[in-house]
């Protein structure tokens, strides 16, 4: 046999190697187009979160994890409280208590530390898959890269809400109404109240500005340290809630969304109304009705002249729909005259 | 610490003046701190009238023998009640903090320069800053005693600026130990605290926000007990650190020619470093780390009075607490009403300040 | 006293002393840089304390003020009083000055020197009246008055150690310790500084010790001198009873020749040339040039040549000619003659022999008289037998003595084939070029 002629056979095989990887390329390639084309039907459905990413979620999912307790809420209150297998938190040394989350939250909607999925200071995303979830609902709390991880290494979708606005939560409730057709009765009542609350706030604010009521100004603070009332600047949600409750918040002005300002400036401001935020957490609590840390370290609080009003401060800095809910005690507060005292406890 | 620690950082500045001109300068900055403290009561987030300002000022001092405080300017009884415990409630306590605060460190950081012989010597050179940082932060992260966590924060602070300064003195105490050695133990320890603070603050960040002051200096949270602590412990040390001025220009050449005129080097050092930790321990614990004041005072004033030590000294003082003062000033008006923490205007004024001195020409100079 | 010896030496039986060392060593962890030194110092008298570097000098002056680890013995002040420790009590008694210092601060030359008063003045007082006299005193002392009111930093190096010196001063300690005080002074001020030293501590009765490096000037302005060697008194005494070309080369491994200073009869060390250091002496027979001189003409061509690695001879030269004296110090052969003698037969008969001995023969340019001129009439019979070179006469400068034999004689000589050369370079070159090459 000479080497230098090729092999009669050799020519018919090279053809036949040739083509069964140019078949085997089409099918690959088929098979994923058909995927993505199945991928839409049913169970998955293409949602475009806060953060403007395209996430193909599962509908209707029957595992979710809920990172924040803003998305708890909204969670709640569409009726899909158990769907959650695990929600980010901290258990503390007694096991028994779960940070984010207040005693009243904690038990209104029925968390044990259980189903505690450590977030801290990095989210657990083993964990969280551990629990092979088909969801995970968070914030931007949830950094990028543990994101990035659920996403890429475990193929879990996750839908971020973070709404900038009081109607961004409405929003943040359309969506999850899209992920969860099944729930789309309580989505559209809750839309529905939600958007009246707001409709009916600026109506009043309106009336105000028309009847030529005074605004009250108002304090919004939510921690003292340093000689500082720590407060909300503008583009804030407390900042938000205080125009819309009808009336003009101090840290207006302020050049930072969450500044300080001095003990003495407020002094002289004196507002009518301060909104000072309590927290069953906060360490420096005695009793929640004036924080301990107001009396020892700010002489000017007595000297402040203004209706002092304790408010959870939850209320005012988690972004959900009891957020809103809160704006007709909000409107008490700073009109007494005006407003009745709503029915119900506070949300 | 790049420079050598035998070589000045500065060419030796020419004799003073003559005696008489140097007394005159010296009276023209305290009459300057004397002058600048009402002044800065009438610098705020508001602006108040300075009658009403300085009525207000006359009235406390006086015993209240000066009548209606306010004038004619007030609305109400209430509105001057107010005016009143915004001006010598707020206002002043700071103002005096600040002077007293200043004179602190530019004193501590002249002693240190002396005691060290290194021009880049500030009061922090021993770890002070990391050690009341690291104190801080364990009343903070740990959540000790919450419901009187603003009345123990500054003696946490005060304790752990202690700690390095304290390890210093010891090693100082011990076999005789070069300058550069004390300074690289409190550069070693500077660096362990900074660790563990950053370990404290990883475990809970929100300590960090509350200790952020800590890193750059806050002047806003001061009352007359403060005032009356500082300035105690200031004028106090002070006084003492001021009387060293012949042994630190003896020390200057040497350990070798201290011992030889009578100069107990090590003895004299170990106690000048006490006194600097402590006065800075204090002035750290009230007010958190406000740099650039201590190192630059004692330069800024070494080329008006000259090198010597007996003048270097006090003179600092009197220059870091206007210095600190005229920053504070310009932290409360720079973006009202929010204060920005005072470690930024002492940095953007003096730096510039400073860098002018180091390279104006003089004539006689090459 | 004792010379160069094996025992360390002392002074035991000495009068009552200002100062005494008794048996101290000094170590530096393993390293011994004193051992068991023991001498004395008088109110009034000054020592020198000499050694080369490392002898242990600097250890035992830090020694007596507590600077230096002390190992064993005391030293010892007034009355057999130990030093005390405290800085303070001590700069009373003992007043040191270090070898070196680092600049300070520009601070006005008084309070430079006021530092010295630190010891004497209360802790938190200002100085008295006392303390400015005896600082204004001390100035004077070294001749700094001129400098009062100016900045330490105007002053130059050798002012700044007299300033220093004046410090040490202003302390009015009865015992005082100098580390080389003359350095970085000029030959002037050095002289004038150690003869302050002396008069100031004769005058109020100080017990003086000084370490030096410049064995003829301890000599010349100490009583005594106490000589350490690697840690070791090796002799202590009057300079004129213990320094010695011994001692000189077995403390410091220089050779050396003593002289005696003509108006002080104090003796001086004068080192000699030891051959060049590192030059390879060659297998072969060396190359031999004899030189004829006189008058100290022949100084430098000798000086050259021996550096060059020749072998030299000389003569005939008159006794105690500074040719002659040259040729002593550089152990060259050479024919002598009684001075102002004509020159003799044995003189001749020497000169011949040196001439054969030798491979090439120079002349430098001396001054010929009467008594000299048979070199060069010597040098006929040589001509053609050796290489000879005349060094050029300088121009205009009378030097034939001899009635114009001399000038005759030279020609005569030049016609024979002796070669004239301007300089001893040229002459080190001619030697070259005739094969005479010096060994390398």
């Amino acid at each position: 046999m000479t080497l230098n002629a090729p092999v009669p056979g050799s020519v018919s095989k090279t053809v036949f190697v040739v083509a069964l990887l140019v078949t085997a390329g089409v099918a690959v390639a088929g098979t994923s187009v058909v995927f993505s084309l199945l991928s839409k039907s049913p169970g998955h459905t293409t949602v475009v979160d806060d953060l403007g990413r395209k996430v193909d979620a599962p509908i209707n999912a029957s595992r979710i994890v809920v990172l924040a307790p803003s998305i708890m809420d909204i969670v709640y209150r569409l009726g899909l409280r158990d769907r959650v297998v695990g929600i980010g938190c901290t258990v503390d040394e007694e096991g028994g208590i779960l940070n984010e989350y207040t005693p009243n939250q904690t038990s209104e909607w029925g968390l044990s530390p259980s189903i505690c999925i450590p977030d801290f200071p990095e989210l657990d995303t083993e964990a969280v898959a551990l629990l092979e979830p088909n969801l995970v609902l968070a914030t931007t709390i949830t950094s990028e890269t543990a994101v990035d991880d659920l996403t890429s290494t475990y193929g879990i979708p996750v839908v971020v809400l973070a709404p900038s606005t009081l109607e961004g939560i409405v929003g943040d409730v359309s969506l999850v109404a899209k992920l969860f057709p099944g729930a789309a009765t309580a989505a559209t009542s809750l839309e529905a109240v939600l958007e009246g609350t707001l409709a009916s706030a600026a109506e009043f604010d309106s009336n105000l500005s028309s009847n030529g009521t005074a605004i009250p100004s108002v304090l919004v603070t939510y921690y003292f340290f340093g000689g500082e009332y720590y407060t909300f600047g503008p583009g804030t949600f407390g900042q938000s809630l205080v125009d819309l409750a009808g009336g003009s918040s101090i840290s207006s002005g302020v050049p930072l969304e969450y500044a300080g300002i001095n003990a003495s400036a407020v002094l002289l401001e004196q507002p009518s109304v301060i909104l000072y935020g309590t927290s069953w957490n906060d360490p420096y609590i005695v009793s929640d009705e004036t924080p301990s840390y107001w009396n020892a370290s700010a002489p000017s609080w007595d000297a402040l002249n203004g209706t002092k009003v304790p408010i959870d401060v939850t209320l005012i800095t988690e972004a959900d729909p009891t957020m809103i809910l809160t704006l007709p005690w909000l409107q008490y507060y700073l009109h007494p005259t005006l407003v009745a005292k709503p029915t119900g406890p506070l949300p | 610490m790049a420079a050598p620690l035998d070589s000045p950082a500065l060419p030796p500045a020419a004799l003073p003046a003559a005696p008489r001109r140097r007394l005159v300068g010296v009276g023209l900055l305290l009459a300057a701190i004397v002058a600048a403290i009402p002044l800065s009561a009438l610098i705020g987030s508001a602006s108040l009238p300075p009658d009403a300002v300085l009525g207000i000022l006359l009235h406390q001092l006086s015993g209240g023998a000066v009548g209606a405080p306010c004038g004619p300017v007030a609305s109400t009884a209430e509105q001057c009640r107010v005016w009143t415990e915004v001006v010598w409630g707020g206002r002043m306590p700071s103002v005096l903090v600040a002077v007293f605060v200043g004179a602190a460190l530019a004193l501590s950081g002249g002693t240190l320069q002396g005691v060290f012989r290194n021009p880049l010597s500030d009061p922090y050179l021993l770890g002070l800053s990391s050690g009341a940082a690291l104190g801080a932060s364990l009343l903070l992260t740990f959540q000790i005693a919450p419901a009187n966590s603003a009345t123990l924060l500054p003696v946490f602070a005060f304790a752990g600026a202690l700690v390095p300064g304290f390890a210093v003195y010891l090693a100082a105490s011990g076999r005789r130990h070069s300058p550069e050695t004390l300074v690289l133990t409190g550069v070693a320890l500077s660096a362990i605290f900074s660790a563990l603070l950053a370990t404290f603050l990883f475990y809970n960040p929100a300590a960090g926000l509350q200790l952020s002051f800590w890193l750059l200096g806050n002047l806003q949270d001061e009352s007359w007990l403060r005032v009356g602590i500082v300035a105690g412990a200031v004028v106090a040390v002070g006084a003492v650190i001021s009387l060293h001025g012949t042994e630190l220009n003896i020390l200057q050449l040497g350990r070798d020619v201290a011992e030889s005129v009578g100069v107990d080097a090590t003895r004299t050092s170990r106690r000048l470093i006490l006194l600097s930790t402590v006065v800075t321990a204090v002035a750290v614990a009230f007010t958190g780390v406000i740099g650039f004041v201590g190192l630059v005072s004692p330069h800024v004033v070494r080329r008006f009075v000259g090198s010597n030590y007996r003048w270097v000294l006090p003179v600092s003082g009197m220059f870091g607490a206007l210095f600190l003062l005229v920053a504070w000033d310009c932290a409360e008006v720079i973006l009202p009403p929010v204060v920005i923490p005072v470690g930024i205007p002492t940095a953007f004024v003096g730096a510039p300040f400073f860098l002018y001195l180091l390279y104006r020409r003089r004539s006689g100079d090459p | 006293m004792s010379a160069a010896g094996d025992a360390p030496a002392d002074d035991a039986g000495s009068p009552p002393t200002g100062l005494r060392f008794s048996h101290v060593s000094v170590a530096y962890g393993a390293r011994a840089a004193v051992r068991d030194v023991s001498f004395s110092v008088a109110p009034g008298e000054v020592v020198a304390l000499a050694g080369p570097n490392g002898s242990g000098k600097s250890s035992l002056l830090r020694a007596a003020v507590g600077l230096a680890p002390r190992t064993a013995g005391v030293v010892l002040v007034g009355s057999s009083e130990q030093l005390p420790e405290r800085p303070r009590e001590r700069a009373v008694r003992v007043a040191w000055m270090p070898q070196d210092e680092p600049g300070g601060e520009n601070v006005p030359l008084e309070e430079y020197v006021g530092y010295g008063r630190y010891a004497r003045t209360p802790q938190w007082s200002l100085p008295s009246a006392a303390d400015r006299a005896a600082v204004l005193a001390a100035i004077e002392a070294v001749d700094l008055g001129e400098f009062c009111g100016r900045g330490m930093a105007e002053l130059s190096g050798g002012e700044r150690q007299r300033a220093r010196l004046a410090r040490t001063l202003a302390q009015e300690a009865p015992v005082l310790l100098l580390d080389e005080p003359t350095a970085h002074l000029d030959i002037g001020h050095q002289l004038d500084v150690l003869g302050r030293i002396r008069r100031y501590a004769a005058e109020r009765r100080l017990s003086v010790v000084v370490a030096l490096h410049d064995l003829n000037l301890a000599a010349r302005f100490m009583d005594r001198v106490a000589v350490l060697s690697r840690g070791r008194l090796v002799a202590v005494g009057r300079p004129s009873e213990i320094l010695s070309p011994a001692l000189l080369e077995e403390v410091w491994g220089v050779l050396a020749e003593l002289r005696r200073d003509a108006r002080t009869g104090e003796p001086y060390l004068l080192p000699r040339l030891a051959p060049p250091v590192g030059e390879v002496r060659p297998a072969g027979p060396r190359r031999r040039v004899h030189v004829v001189a006189g008058g100290g003409s022949g100084a430098g061509l000798l000086r050259t040549l021996f550096e060059q690695g020749f072998d030299l001879s000389t003569g005939v030269l008159p006794l105690f000619d500074t040719d002659t004296e040259c040729a002593r110090e550089l152990s060259v052969p050479a024919a002598i003659e009684l001075p102002f003698a004509p020159i003799g037969d044995d003189a001749l008969r020497h000169l011949d022999q040196l001439l054969g001995a030798a491979d090439a023969i120079v002349v430098a340019a001396f001054p010929v008289g009467p008594t000299n001129v048979a070199n060069l009439v010597r040098l006929r019979s040589w001509v053609g037998r050796r290489p000879v070179a005349l060094l050029a006469q300088p121009p205009g400068a009378r030097w034939d003595y001899a009635d114009g034999t001399a000038t005759a004689v030279r020609e005569e000589l030049v016609t024979l084939g002796a070669v004239v050369l301007p300089d001893p370079a040229a002459v080190v070159g001619w030697l070259a070029r005739l094969g005479a090459r010096p060994p390398t």
